[in-house]
C-alpha cells in the first residue's frame, strides 16, 4: 500500500506491506525500509517492535487520515493520504497562497489529456489535466476561479513526482 | 483501650485523599464511609468504601462543602468521627466546631487552633511571642524617611516597602540598599496614595530566592508536639507545589533540629493537636522564616511517611482516639530519600490546560521504592469539576540520587492514555542538571517554564521520533483500510477526501 505521510513540515512517501499472517510489516519511509512487528495492547496502545526495539505508542484516529500518535510522552500529528488524494489536494489548490500557483504531480504517472489551454479562464471544479497514476485516471480540477498560466505537460507525457503540471493565476 | 474509640469514620472529601484515608481505616479495622457528588458516583473512593452516600450535585458548595449536612449524615449513619482530608472543610474552624458540638470527633486540631493560625495578624503576633522567626518587618506605618532608614538598618537590606492598604503588587518597592531608599520610599508612597488613597507604607525584609521548606508536626491531646522533620517544596508553579522531597537537599541535621524546634514552638503556642505543617521560607544564607501553618494533613505527607516510617493517617486516628504520642516519635532522623510528583490531568505544554476525559489505558509504575497514592482507575472519567490531580507518584531511594533514578525509571513505566498529564514535564525535569543537583528556589520552575525550557526530552521533530510516529500512523492506516475493505458496505459517514475524482470512477483498469 502506497501512502503519503505528513508530519510537521516533512512529507514522505511510505510503502506499507504486510509480511505473513501476523503483525509483521515492511514499512518503507522514502528509501529506508523498517521491519516492524505490531501488536495491540488493549484498545488504546500498540507495541511496535522496530528491528527488535520496543516502542509503546498510542494512535488516535481523528478521521480523514488524521492521526495523533503519542510516544515517549510526546504527541505528534500525522496525516496519512493516499497518493491520489495528495495529488487531488494539490489540484484543488490547497497550497494556494496568492500569486500564480504551480500545481505539481506528486507521484509518477502519465498525462492522459490536457483539458485547457494557456490563458483560459477556469471555474471552480473545472477539470484541467487528467493524470493516470496507480492504474487510475484522475482529473485535476481547479478549486477556484482563475486563469490558466503556463501548461507544462502534453498528453502522453510521463511525469515524475514533483514535476509541474500547470500554473493557475 | 483508647479514651474515645472510633468504629466508623465519615470521610468528607474525594479523590486520592479519600482513598488514602480509607486505606488507613481498613488497616485499623475501622469502617469507612464516603460521600460523593453526582459526577463522583463511580469514583475510586466510592468503589473502595464500606459505605457511600450521595451528598449533592457537582458544585463543591452544594456537595463537599455542606458542613451541616456532613455532620447530620455522620450522626445518622453512626460515624464517630469525620476525617476532612485536605482542602474543602479541612481548615474551616466553624466546621470543626460544628462537629464538636454534635459530638462527632473532628480528626484534626481544635477549632481554636485552626482559627489562631488562620488569622494573619493574630498568628504573626503569637509566633513572635513564641520566639518563632518571622519575616522581619512591621505592619506599623512608617512616618517619614528617617524612621524608615533606621528601621531598614535594623532589619537589614534588601528590604521591601509595601503599601499598608495595598495588594496586588501596587505600592511595592524592593530596595537593595540604603542609596536607593529615599527614591523608593517616595515612589511607594505616591503610588500607594494614587492606588489606595492612603500613602501609609511599611517595611519588610526582602528574602531573595528563598526555598520553601516545611516541617511536619504531630501533637496529641495532652500538649505534646513532635517534629517529623522537613519537606522541601520549592518546585512550584504559580505558588502551587508540584514536586516535594524529603529530606531537603540543603538542610543539615543542625538546621533540621532548629527548624523542628521552631515548628514545635509554633504549634504549641496555639495548643495544636493532630497532624499539621509549619511552612518556612529558607533563605540562601540559612536563615528561615515562618510563613504559616497548615492545620491539616498535607497533600505531600507520604514523603514524610516514607523517610520516617510513621503512618501519618494512622497517627491522626490514634491521636483523635486520645492516645498519647509515644517516645518512639521523638528525634527521628530521615532514612533515605523520598520524592513525590503530583500527576495532574493538565497539558504542561498548553499552558497547563485541564485535560478531562476517560482514562483509556493506565499503567502505574511499580516495583522497588515506588508508592502510588491515586484516586483514579483505567476506564474511569476525569471530570472538570474538581482539582485535576490524578495521583501522587512517590519514589524512595537510599539517597537522593537513588530516589531520582527510581523516579526516572518509574516515569518510563507510567502510561496514561485518553487524557494528557504532566508526565512529560517530569521526564524533562528528571533530565535537568539543576533539578538533579537540587539547585532551585520557589521561583525556579516558573522561570524555566517562562523561558520555554523543560520540553520533552528528545527534541521535537527529531528524525527518529518522527519516523516512529510515521510508522505507527502508517500501520494504523493500513489496518483500518483493510478492515474497511473486509467489511461488506462502508458507512457513508466517511468524509470524502477526494476533490478530483471526476473520472476515476469506472475508469479503473485491470
Amino acid at each position: 500500500m502506497e501512502l503519503v505521510v505528513r508530519i510537521g513540515e516533512r512529507e514522505e512517501r511510505v510503502v506499507v506491506e504486510r509480511r505473513g499472517d501476523g503483525g509483521h510489516f515492511s514499512v518503507r519511509i522514502g528509501s529506508v525500509e523498517h521491519l516492524v512487528e505490531s501488536a495491540a495492547v488493549g484498545t488504546a496502545l500498540r507495541s511496535l517492535l522496530v528491528g527488535g526495539r520496543q516502542h509503546e505508542v498510542a494512535v488516535y484516529a481523528d478521521g480523514d487520515g488524521h492521526y495523533r500518535v503519542t510516544a515517549n510522552g510526546e504527541i505528534q500529528s500525522v496525516e496519512v493520504l493516499d497518493p491520489l488524494a495528495r495529488l487531488a489536494q494539490q489540484g484543488a489548490g490547497r497550497d494556494a497562497a496568492g500569486g500564480p500557483q504551480r500545481v505539481t504531480a506528486y507521484m509518477p504517472g502519465r498525462v492522459v489529456s490536457v483539458l485547457v489551454a494557456e490563458g483560459d479562464e477556469v471555474q471552480p471544479g473545472q477539470g484541467v489535466v487528467v493524470l493516470e497514476a496507480m492504474k487510475m485516471q484522475n482529473e485535476i480540477q481547479s478549486e477556484r476561479a482563475g486563469t490558466v498560466g503556463r501548461v507544462f505537460v502534453h498528453p502522453g507525457q510521463a511525469v515524475d513526482g514533483g514535476d509541474p503540471l500547470f500554473e493557475l493565476a | 483501650m483508647p479514651a474515645r474509640p472510633i468504629r466508623k469514620v465519615l470521610i468528607a472529601n474525594r479523590g486520592e485523599i479519600a482513598v488514602r484515608v480509607l486505606r488507613a481505616l481498613r488497616e485499623m479495622g475501622i469502617r469507612g464511609a464516603v460521600v460523593y457528588s453526582d459526577p463522583d458516583r463511580l469514583s475510586l473512593p466510592v468503589l473502595l468504601a464500606d459505605e457511600a452516600y450521595r451528598i449533592g450535585p457537582a458544585p463543591s458548595r452544594e456537595s463537599y462543602l455542606r458542613g451541616d449536612e456532613l455532620v447530620r449524615l455522620a450522626r445518622e449513619i453512626g460515624a464517630d468521627a469525620i476525617h476532612p482530608g485536605y482542602g474543602f472543610l479541612s481548615e474551616n474552624e466553624k466546621f470543626a466546631a460544628l462537629c464538636r458540638d454534635a459530638g462527632v470527633t473532628f480528626i484534626g486540631p481544635r477549632p481554636e487552633a485552626i482559627a489562631a493560625m488562620g488569622s494573619k495578624v493574630e498568628c504573626r503576633r503569637r509566633m513572635i511571642d513564641a520566639g518563632v522567626p518571622v519575616v522581619p518587618g512591621g505592619r506599623d506605618p512608617l512616618p517619614d524617611l528617617e524612621a524608615t532608614k533606621a528601621f531598614a538598618r535594623q532589619i537589614g537590606y534588601p528590604v521591601m516597602i509595601k503599601a499598608a492598604a495595598g495588594g496586588g503588587g501596587k505600592g511595592m518597592r524592593m530596595v537593595p540598599g540604603e542609596a536607593d531608599l529615599a527614591a523608593a520610599f517616595r515612589a511607594a508612597r505616591s503610588e500607594a496614595q494614587a492606588s489606595f488613597g492612603d500613602d501609609a507604607v511599611y517595611l519588610e525584609k526582602y528574602i531573595e530566592n528563598p526555598r520553601h521548606v516545611e516541617i511536619q508536626v504531630l501533637g496529641d491531646l495532652y500538649g505534646k508536639v513532635v517534629s517529623l522533620n522537613e519537606r522541601e517544596c520549592s518546585i512550584q508553579r504559580r505558588h502551587q507545589k508540584v514536586i516535594e522531597e524529603a529530606p531537603s537537599p540543603v538542610v543539615t541535621s543542625e538546621l533540621r533540629r532548629r527548624m523542628g524546634e521552631a515548628a514545635v514552638r509554633a504549634a504549641s503556642a496555639v495548643g495544636y493537636s493532630n497532624a499539621g505543617t509549619c511552612e518556612f521560607l529558607l533563605a540562601p544564607d540559612g536563615e528561615f522564616y515562618f510563613l504559616e501553618m497548615n492545620t491539616r494533613l498535607q497533600v505531600e505527607h507520604p514523603i514524610t511517611e516514607q523517610v520516617t516510617g510513621v503512618d501519618l493517617v494512622l497517627a491522626q486516628l490514634r491521636v483523635a482516639m486520645g492516645e498519647p504520642l509515644g517516645p518512639e516519635l521523638e528525634g527521628i532522623e530521615p532514612r533515605g530519600h523520598a520524592i513525590e510528583f503530583r500527576l495532574y490531568a493538565e497539558d504542561p505544554y498548553q499552558k497547563f490546560q485541564p485535560s478531562p476525559g476517560r482514562i483509556r489505558f493506565l499503567r502505574w509504575p511499580q516495583g522497588p521504592g515506588v508508592r502510588v497514592d491515586g484516586g483514579v482507575y483505567e476506564g474511569g472519567e476525569v471530570t472538570v469539576h474538581y482539582d485535576p490531580m490524578l495521583a501522587k507518584l512517590i519514589f524512595w531511594g537510599s539517597d537522593r540520587a537513588h530516589a531520582l533514578r527510581r523516579a526516572a525509571r518509574g516515569m518510563e513505566e507510567l502510561r496514561v492514555e485518553g487524557i494528557r498529564t504532566t508526565q512529560p514535564l517530569y521526564k524533562a525535569l528528571l533530565a535537568d542538571p539543576d533539578f538533579l543537583a537540587g539547585r532551585f528556589d520557589i521561583g525556579w520552575l516558573d522561570r524555566r517554564l517562562a523561558a520555554g525550557d523543560l520540553r520533552p526530552g528528545k527534541a521535537a521533530g527529531s528524525a527518529a521520533d518522527d519516523d516512529l510516529a510515521v510508522l505507527a500512523a502508517a500501520i494504523e492506516h493500513y489496518e483500518r483500510s483493510h478492515r474497511r475493505a473486509a467489511a461488506p458496505i462502508a458507512h457513508g459517514a466517511r468524509r470524502a477526501v477526494w476533490r478530483a475524482t471526476g473520472r476515476s470512477e469506472g475508469l479503473r483498469r485491470g
